[in-house]
């Protein structure tokens, strides 16, 4: 009836882990404006929680997070992510903050980018 | 007898031993696809994709222990705050990244390579 090993519960869903990366940024910016002398550590912040809740969700997945920060000046950014590796089990969730869905309520003045790779352990 | 064509890249099991060639490669892309080249919105994307690609086609072809993921990302530079960071949860043994950053008048380029052992 249990069928702990099923295949969905170890695959990696991109859309339920975008979800999680935009509540973490979201609890740890919060209301803040950008301020250099925090970034460095809202960024570690960042990162630390979403790797704990990579880890938490005990799937047999590598992981490697990524979290920039970016102040809102006008630069332009293009980020692209090249892969080889088993498109059937590992893939990419980015979290791109703010979007249409996840909007800068508190006029933040930053960008904030996360990225977690997924590559399924082969042993 | 003659078979250690790339002075041992392609036995290569552990990341750390691979290291300097992944850095060689990584540099040798950046300077490839931006070198003498300006800040273009309409042309970064295509930079940043370029970059990528030559990585991985560059590493994948010398060494088929690992999985390879190349992450480029282009700033126009105009004095904006920048931070990155990135942490991993792999095998410390076998695995491991390199980040590379270059920069001109113009453009900064952050390139992250990561090895996944097989």
């Amino acid at each position: 009836m249990d069928d702990l090993g099923s295949s969905e519960e170890l695959a990696f869903t991109p859309e339920q882990v975008e979800s999680m990366l935009y509540q973490v940024i979201t609890q740890v910016i919060g209301q803040s404006v950008y301020d250099d002398a925090k970034v460095a550590q809202w960024v570690d912040e960042i990162n630390d929680r979403c790797m704990e809740m990579l880890v938490e969700l005990t799937k047999p997945f590598k992981y490697t997070v990524t979290t920039f920060i970016m102040q809102r000046k006008g630069a332009g950014l293009h980020s692209s992510h090249s892969c080889f590796w088993d498109m059937a089990t590992d893939n990419i969730a980015q979290a791109n903050w703010p979007n249409d869905k996840h909007r800068d309520q508190h006029n933040n003045r930053m960008y904030v980018v996360v990225t977690v790779f997924a590559a399924a352990m082969t042993k | 007898m003659a078979d250690d064509k790339n002075g041992g890249l392609e036995e290569a099991y552990v990341f750390h031993e691979m290291r300097d060639e992944v850095q060689r490669v990584g540099e040798g892309a950046i300077i490839n696809v931006l070198e003498g080249r300006s800040y273009s919105a309409d042309k970064a994307a295509k930079w940043s994709q370029q970059i990528g690609e030559e990585v991985v086609e560059g590493l994948r072809g010398t060494n088929e222990n690992f999985k390879w993921v190349a992450s480029c990302t282009l700033l126009q530079r105009v004095g904006a705050g920048v931070h990155l960071s990135s942490s991993s949860y792999w095998d410390a043994q076998k695995d491991g990244s390199v980040v590379l950053r270059w920069e001109n008048d113009s453009i900064m380029c952050i390139l992250l390579v990561f090895a996944i052992s097989l």
